[in-house]
């Protein structure tokens, strides 16, 4: 089913008229070689996440992770749940299972990941500061305020976006953003697919109230 | 004429930069005044030398105009020759080392050679004779650097050739073993159609323009890549007109700043250096290899200036950065839709970040629903789920309780696995087959507005349309895998159910 549905996905218009459109371009345009091997290897990394291989891998471990984590709240006291945090742990383990299956290629899987265990590490010394991020957001005061020209600003917006990457060069984090979308993009079809299925399969009555 | 007087001298540095240089407080003489500390030999017929070559200075006037502005030292005085013994030395060892910087190939020895005569010619040809062909041409290059140390022998020369390496400190970091300032003269004939839109102060400009024009085509750093002409322009046109703005700021700041002129030098050095570093650093992106061969093999990134752009350092190295970002930049574009519309990289960035947060949003979208459905019946879902070649059962065990058996027997499935996979194994009489797609989506969709909401997610409507092909299935297939799925039933998956139950 999982796998069925992806190569629907795959086939659809998504992915190959990029790629398509991508060869020719290459071709017909005189690149030099460097820009030719950036872009092969921009291109082979965005490919990496919509091969049907990597969303079944992600679909599968997607599911398991959510099992867990449903294990893990139904010994938990399931009355009070709210959905926001359910809503939030599920999204958290669908991002690590994101970047676990970039397999720590990227600054941004690796952040995800290492951030998790800073979270552990948090709650074990049961530290209440938050440090590092939440620095002052800007750095400058308001009377020294200078306003940066708007693309430094919205390369820092987009560097607080992604994970990880507040103090990324420019042309690395731009490669990380490629990286990162691909990825969600990815995520966003895998849990579509399941949130589909499941919904489909689950009991209409519970959701029709009776 | 020049061969003559240079043939008769062959003694060290000219007294003049003694004379020249030590005077001198500014930075711009510092190099000068280094060069006026030494001491060579002090120079019987310098006045002599000097008076002739004034002839020349016809010629040069224009150089020594620009260069006035260069060097603040007072005009060379033929009066005093003692002091200026030591200097010459000092210049001519600095020369020599510039004339290393250009060309490594060349002897050091060639230094303190011979050949006035080339030396002589070397200003002879672009002052006064046409140019001679541009073979001769580059192969004068490769002896020319030498001669620029060879100058200092001759007073008035020396004081030339100090200003001419001066610019020659530009150029040098442009032209290694290609060209040199000196080559003006043939240089501006031959190519005068290349004129690169260079430098700042007016005075400079005739010297400057002659020397970048033939260097925009041929002028390589230590980080040069000897990339076709052709293939960087197409390239080069994505951004031509903001490079063009930059180097021009450039070359203003170097023209403002144009009686420093050894100041000039020693940055271009240390920029040199930093640039060796910035070029090891990103060696990988542009890293090509030499098509000259006297290019000594270095670890840099070779960028090639274009044609018509502008050769120092600076102004390349910004090049490159930018084409890495237009690089990343484009694939971007590619990747987010809707971006091709859009031009110039605020809009773009604004676009990325738009769709970085959609993308966000819909994640949590969706886990919101996958937490909702967690709830209710994930495990054996996920069971099945796991299992490769399972497609998702669409009922659950809850479904007979709640007596929507009818519905839920309602699914698609697919052939092989329907006897593998039975998970919904239920105590009741109703059991699904295992290989369900989905189930008919009109119920579902119909009581779940969130599926609704869903399935009109605009970067997945295909997805969704994909979805609704498999709802087509006939349910009559379905009533018939009823029967069937009683029979097989995973023990782990059924106790798992049970335990739901």
């Amino acid at each position: 089913m999982v796998e069925s549905l992806f190569p629907s996905i795959e086939n659809t218009s998504e992915s190959s008229p990029e790629s398509r459109r991508k060869k020719p371009r290459i071709s017909e345009t005189a690149e030099a070689e460097a820009e030719i091997e950036a872009r092969r290897i921009n291109e082979e990394s965005l490919k990496r996440w919509k091969t049907n291989r990597v969303q079944q891998i992600y679909a599968s471990k997607l599911v398991e992770a959510l099992r867990r984590v449903r294990q893990r709240s139904s010994t938990v006291n399931e009355t009070d749940k709210v959905v926001s945090g359910a809503a939030r742990e599920i999204r958290e383990t669908a991002d690590r299972v994101l970047a676990a299956s970039a397999r720590g290629t990227t600054r941004w899987s690796r952040a995800i990941l290492a951030s998790r265990v800073r979270a552990k590490l948090k709650k074990h010394r049961k530290a209440k500061k938050s440090t590092g991020n939440c620095k002052s957001r800007k750095g400058v005061t308001e009377a020294n305020r200078i306003k940066l020209p708007a693309v430094d600003r919205k390369l820092k917006i987009l560097g607080r976006l992604v994970p990880g990457c507040r103090k990324v060069s420019v042309p690395n984090l731009l490669d990380e953003a490629t990286d990162y979308i691909a990825a969600l993009e990815m995520q966003v079809r895998a849990m579509e697919a399941l949130a589909e299925l499941l919904t489909a399969a689950a009991p209409r009555t519970t959701l029709t109230g009776t | 004429m020049d061969n003559e007087l240079f043939m008769n001298t062959e003694f060290p540095p000219p007294p003049e930069m003694a004379t020249h240089f030590e005077p001198p407080p500014s930075s711009s003489s510092a190099m000068m005044l280094n060069w006026a500390l030494m001491d060579p030999n002090p120079p019987q017929d310098s006045s002599f030398l000097w008076e002739k070559s004034t002839e020349q200075q016809q010629q040069q006037s224009i150089f020594d105009s620009a260069l006035s502005s260069l060097v603040s030292s007072p005009t060379p005085s033929n009066s005093n020759f003692s002091g200026g013994g030591g200097d010459g030395f000092l210049i001519r060892e600095l020369i020599g080392k510039l004339g290393n910087i250009g060309n490594n190939n060349n002897n050091s020895g060639e230094i303190y050679g011979t050949p006035m005569s080339r030396s002589a010619s070397c200003y002879a040809t672009p002052m006064s004779s046409p140019p001679p062909p541009t073979n001769t041409n580059s192969q004068m290059m490769m002896n020319r650097t030498t001669p620029l140390t060879e100058f200092s022998a001759d007073p008035g020369f020396a004081e030339r050739a100090a200003r001419f390496s001066c610019f020659g400190s530009r150029s040098f970091n442009g032209r290694t073993n290609t060209n040199l300032p000196i080559n003006n003269g043939n240089n501006i004939i031959n190519n005068s159609g290349k004129l690169t839109r260079v430098s700042s102060t007016p005075a400079l400009k005739a010297l400057i323009s002659p020397e970048v024009a033939p260097g925009g085509e041929f002028s390589r750093k230590r980080k040069s890549v000897p990339k076709g002409k052709s293939k960087e322009n197409p390239i080069s046109t994505a951004s031509p007109s903001p490079s063009f703005s930059k180097t021009a700021e450039k070359k203003e700041e170097w023209g403002g700043k144009g009686s420093k002129s050894s100041e000039e030098k020693g940055g271009k050095r240390r920029r040199e250096e930093e640039d060796e570093d910035e070029g090891e650093g990103e060696g990988e992106g542009n890293k090509n290899n030499n098509t000259k061969p006297p290019e000594p093999p270095k670890d840099y990134i070779h960028v090639r200036a274009r044609r018509g752009q502008a050769t120092d350092s600076h102004s390349l190295a910004e090049r490159v950065r930018r084409e890495k970002i237009g690089e990343r930049m484009k694939l971007l574009q590619d990747l987010v839709p809707g971006c091709n519309k859009v031009t110039g990289k605020a809009l773009m960035l604004d676009e990325i970040i738009n769709y970085v947060q959609s993308l966000q949003r819909q994640v949590e979208f969706l886990s919101m629903k996958l937490s909702s459905v967690n709830d209710t019946r994930l495990d054996f879902n996920v069971d099945a789920l796991v299992s490769k070649d399972v497609m998702i059962p669409s009922s659950n065990n809850r479904l007979p309780e709640e007596g929507l058996q009818s519905k839920s027997s309602s699914h698609h499935h697919q052939q092989q696995q329907l006897q593998q996979l039975n998970i919904y194994n239920n105590d009741n009489a109703q059991l699904l087959s295992n290989n369900m797609m989905l189930q008919s989506p009109m119920n579902s969709l119909e009581t779940s507005t969130l599926a609704r909401g869903f399935t009109h997610l605009p970067t997945l409507t295909q997805f969704t349309d994909s979805i609704s092909q498999y709802q087509m299935f006939s349910e009559e297939d379905l009533q018939s895998l009823v029967g069937m799925g009683v029979a097989l039933n995973p023990n782990n998956e059924s106790q798992h159910m049970k335990i739901e139950l």
